[in-house]
């Protein structure tokens, strides 16, 4: 029976550690995790996350509460897949360095945002939450997107999510858009996550479940 | 790809007025408020207006909510949106203001200006710039004198280097062309942009449009005469297939013949910078990547002259320095 140190070793953790915030990631508890189903899923594939706050200065508990739900529905959703989600490396931008990005007004500066900025480790997938995305959208990303993030390529490389003062919502958007980056479509099935809409089913085919685990940002088991 | 927000489909009651009024009034919360409040002007149009300014107005509400309401301000028609996002922009609240700053930039008119001079003295920092930045924008839209930008010519450009790949470039074409003033839906008022002088660019799997203006199109030769908000550049959704404008160029005359260039992003951003000169009716120029963190080398040379757009070169090089790095969290 593989050990929770043989686990943590093998996502980068030693010596001492918190289970719920180094080992899960998670900043306060967002609802009863389950370390069996985590050690289970590390077993498999995983992929570890550069989470971004955008204007970090300007998020309340609150809406850093909502991206630990966010990320535990995620982990839900993808549980499904035999996907874990790993490492969570928290980071910040202020709002001064944001010079405005924590409000997107338009797909391009959703871009610009990505272009612009790279999160600290180069194995792990940007998302970028900001606190407002105009319009009817509420999450941007490359379809498919490049893993080599440190190697300058001109691709769009992250994801960004609005924060929607509803947990629900945001979990099933972030784990929409990062299927988006593992290169996931959309699908005109309400029930499935990738519907165009949100919210939506949040389901998951076997053949897409097959296609996330298949990226290159996602790494083989412990 | 993006992600919208609609209702499930199993609610098969119209989102109409009267479900986002509920949700803004607090008496639902079926939806996010701040989606609620971004979805009023595509069913209500103008008449939303006196609800939006009185909930970006207020200072008891919550400053996303308030933004919100100013960005779905800006969408709507008419001369009354302005006025109103000007009025809102009295207040102190700095991120509330920025955004009230950032939309008269886009949509205001002269009004605004000493406004906007007010908050650009008073602010050394980002609004400050916000401000500048704003009060040029409409500036070069009217024609209008003063509100100068740093001028392009003194900014440093990426070189292009030895690996570089050509940017496909095509006319528009068939249906597009008749369609094209209406693919983008957030042009600045008073631009008028045609197909005959646009053109399609495929840069690294990024789809977008150079839109020139009609009028400048006709008589580049004015680009040496008066500064100018000549053309847009424009970003195709390649999911939704919606467009909309992710860069606007500014021109202004620098005396025999010639006038400097800069594309900038909706929120100020300087991203490619160049010159351009005036050769009897016609007007070549050519436009530079600015040399910024994360930004690969880009040439483009245009040609404008008879109503149409010509690129007479295009390449992408490589990035040549590495994008920015956030700070991490400790968390625990």
């Amino acid at each position: 029976m593989v050990s929770l140190r043989q686990r943590a070793q093998c996502i980068g953790l030693s010596g001492g550690f918190s289970v719920l915030h180094d080992f899960f990631g998670y900043t306060d508890s967002p609802g009863s995790v389950s370390l069996k189903t985590q050690l289970d899923l590390l077993g498999g594939h995983r992929i570890d996350l550069d989470l971004i706050r955008v204007g970090m200065d300007l998020f309340s508990a609150s809406d850093v509460r909502e991206i630990d739900t966010a990320v535990y529905m995620m982990r839900e959703i993808y549980g499904t897949c035999s996907l874990a989600v790993g490492r969570l490396y928290h980071q910040g931008i202020s709002a001064a360095d944001a010079a405005g990005y924590q409000d997107i007004g338009s797909d391009g500066e959703a871009v610009d945002l990505c272009d612009d900025w790279s999160g600290i480790h180069g194995d792990a997938m940007d998302v970028y939450f900001v606190l407002t995305y105009a319009g009817d959208t509420v999450g941007y990303s490359a379809v498919d997107g490049p893993c080599d993030t440190d190697n300058a390529k001109y691709a769009m490389e992250g994801s960004v999510i609005a924060i929607e003062h509803s947990p629900d919502i945001t979990g099933l958007v972030l784990a929409h858009e990062v299927a988006h980056y593992l290169g996931l479509s959309h699908v005109n099935d309400s029930t499935n996550l990738m519907n165009p809409t949100v919210p939506n089913g949040g389901n998951l085919t076997s053949s897409q479940c097959s296609n996330l685990r298949n990226h290159c940002f996602v790494k083989g088991g412990c | 790809m993006s992600t919208n927000f609609a209702p499930p489909p199993e609610d098969r009651r119209p989102l109409d007025a009267a479900r986002l009024r509920a949700v803004v009034a607090g008496r639902s919360s079926e939806i996010p408020r701040a989606r609620a409040i971004a979805l009023i002007p595509t069913v209500a149009g103008a008449a939303a207006l006196p609800e939006l300014r009185a909930l970006a107005s207020n200072e008891r509400e919550a400053v996303g909510d308030r933004k919100m309401a100013i960005a779905a301000l800006a969408r709507l028609p008419g001369a009354q949106a302005p006025a109103a996002i000007l009025e809102v922009a009295r207040t102190r609240e700095p991120h509330v203001l920025g955004e009230a700053v950032r939309q008269l930039g886009w949509i205001g008119d002269a009004s605004a200006l000493p406004r906007l001079e007010e908050v650009a003295r008073g602010d050394r920092g980002n609004l400050g710039k916000k401000a500048s930045f704003a009060a040029a924008l409409i500036a070069h839209r009217l024609r209008l004198p003063g509100h100068e930008l740093p001028s392009p010519a003194a900014v440093a450009t990426v070189a292009l280097g030895d690996q570089v790949k050509p940017i496909a470039v095509r006319r528009l074409a068939g249906p597009e062309i008749g369609a094209f003033s209406r693919l983008i839906p957030d042009l600045p008022p008073g631009l008028k942009v045609d197909g005959p002088a646009s053109l399609h660019l495929d840069c690294a799997g990024r789809e977008q449009w150079i839109a020139m203006d009609q009028e400048v199109a006709l008589h580049p030769a004015a680009l040496a005469g008066e500064k100018a908000m000549p053309a847009v550049v424009a970003l195709r959704n390649l999911t939704t297939g919606g467009v909309s404008t992710a860069l606007v160029a500014l021109t202004t005359p620098t005396g025999r013949g010639a006038f400097s260039i800069g594309l900038y992003s909706r929120n100020g951003s300087l991203r490619f910078a160049g010159h351009g000169t005036i050769h009897g009716d016609a007007a070549e120029f050519e436009l530079r990547a600015v040399a910024r963190p994360g930004a690969p080398a880009v040439l483009i040379r245009c040609r404008g002259a008879n109503g149409h757009l010509e690129i007479t070169e295009a390449k992408l090089g490589p990035i040549a320095s590495p994008a920015r790095r956030p700070k991490p969290i400790a968390i625990g």
